[in-house]
């Protein structure tokens, strides 16, 4: 019998490898048709060097950006999977040898010393790991390697209700003005509206785990993905602030309930290089990486 | 290889990237770097400017090819020494603040990085801004030939250590902010502000 805490702990390793040295199929798709529409010279140039470097890293089987990001691990246990006990320093565990293997980058400083005293990407509050109970026997991981320059273009607006939904695509077109080429567009924008202040964020980062541009169920909810889009990509931008007609890739809005006072809106950038992969852990030990992202 | 002959529409430039030579790019303009470039980020900037700290002699020497490139690697140490797995370059505008002094004490005139600077006056201080593309880590640690040596490693971790690599054929690189008063970031940004009107 499997231990089942090994098999998480290779889980983790195997899904970090994965998301840092492989970029993600339905991602690079997207790159690719931009690299083929984009119509900028200095865009288009740069664009095919991004898909020469994963090529690159995945032949080398290297992380394909240095900046490996802090790790976000979204997960769902079922209520059948037959262990509770030791998930998290299984996930742990995971991380700490990914980053020794892999290598990953150490990227947890201790903010008051400002000293690097956590050198395996755990630390206090990292990883940052949320797991849901749901129904079913199986443990299913989504890790997610949050690079810093996308991360610092975060947003959290708090809008008045009165037209507030109208407003939100000149807002995210301001702010993506703002932000110029630090986040390394094109980007993927995660919105999230409604909730609270923190709920509205965290839906927004959670949606980066959809298909990248795959539309919302809700028709209303993507006929607003689809003007975000276009008010980001009205910018001229372009791939790493150099200018170009695709400065985001796809976006993704999520909402939850808020109070009638309340209009939170989550501004959540991730820099093309998304990197994010999915493991699933069985009852008995086995692991499958779902083909959706990998195939 | 001779790294001039590798992509023969682009110009190679050689540490040290001097005054003269920085005034020689022009914005627009794809080039090549081939010698010694040091790594340093928010921490090695804060360092190289407190006065009460000693410089490493590793540093002395790397500064004096007076190229700077705002990157984290990742590094590996083998049997053989340090090994560069990934070296892409990080935001730039988070040195806004601190890079002018940076350069003119050091006598600095190129720094390699992403996305570009504000409140940096390239003209002044005759020096070029070279962007390499965000995040293409592998491109970018395939142009090390060596790690001559690292400064500060115990005291600010792999990320914000002074790296000094020799490099070869390092690019592409834009010069994208020159020392002329052209600089294409702000280019796109006044067009995207026109289109809002």
């Amino acid at each position: 019998m499997v231990d089942l805490k090994d098999a998480i702990a290779d889980a983790m390793v195997q899904v970090i490898k994965l998301a840092a040295t492989r970029v993600r199929k339905d991602v690079r798709n997207l790159i690719a048709a931009a690299a083929k529409e984009e119509t900028n010279q200095l865009a288009r140039k740069q664009l095919e060097y991004l898909l020469q470097n994963f090529e690159l890293a995945a032949k080398e089987c290297l992380p394909y950006c240095q900046d490996t990001g802090t790790i976000h691990v979204f997960g769902t246990i079922g209520e059948q999977f037959p262990i509770r006990a030791g998930i998290y320093a299984a996930i742990e565990a995971g991380i700490v040898n990914a980053t020794k293997t892999i290598p990953l980058r150490p990227n947890s400083v201790d903010p008051i010393s400002e000293t690097m005293k956590y050198k395996d990407n755990t630390g206090p509050g990292l990883p940052d790991v949320s797991l849901r109970v749901v129904p079913g026997d199986m443990l299913e991981l989504d890790v997610l390697l949050k690079g810093a320059g996308s991360e610092n273009m975060s947003k959290l607006v708090m809008l008045e209700p009165i037209g507030a939904k109208e407003r939100i695509p000149g807002i995210v077109r301001e702010y993506m003005i703002n932000a110029g080429g630090k986040p390394c567009p094109p980007v993927i924008i995660g919105i999230g509206i409604g909730g609270s202040a923190s709920t509205c964020m965290g839906i927004a980062k959670k949606s980066l785990l959809r298909e990248a541009g795959a539309p919302h169920p809700d028709p209303a909810t993507h006929t607003l993905e689809i003007a975000i889009k276009d008010a980001v990509n009205s910018t001229g931008i372009g791939t790493m602030g150099l200018g170009g007609a695709i400065t985001c890739l796809a976006v993704h809005v999520d909402t939850c309930a808020r109070h009638p006072a309340s209009f939170p809106v989550g501004i959540v950038v991730q820099c093309y290089a998304h990197r994010h992969a999915r493991v699933r852990v069985e009852k008995d030990g086995y692991k499958t990486i779902p083909e959706e992202f990998y195939p | 290889m001779n790294a001039a002959t590798k992509d023969g529409a682009s110009k190679t430039i050689t540490t040290p990237v001097t005054a003269a030579k920085a005034r020689e790019l022009r914005a627009g303009e794809v080039v090549f770097l081939s010698g010694t470039v040091m790594t340093a980020r928010d921490a090695t900037h804060e360092y190289l400017l407190d006065e009460q700290r000693a410089l490493p002699q590793s540093v002395v020497a790397a500064l004096k090819h007076k190229v700077i490139f705002h990157c984290g690697p990742i590094v590996k140490q083998d049997p053989s020494g340090w090994v560069v797995k990934a070296a892409g370059p990080t935001t730039s505008a988070r040195m806004n603040a601190v890079q002018a002094k940076v350069m003119q004490k050091y006598d600095i005139h190129a720094i390699i990085g992403k996305a570009g600077m504000q409140n940096v006056d390239w003209q002044k201080l005759d020096a070029c801004y070279l962007a390499f593309v965000g995040g293409a880590a592998v491109l970018a640690k395939n142009a090390v030939t060596r790690v001559v040596d690292v400064a500060w490693l115990n005291e600010l971790g792999m990320t914000e250590a002074a790296w000094v690599f020799q490099v070869e054929h390092f690019g592409p690189l834009i010069v994208a902010q020159d020392a002329h008063g052209s600089d294409l970031y702000a280019d796109v940004l006044k067009k995207a502000a026109r289109q809002a009107k």
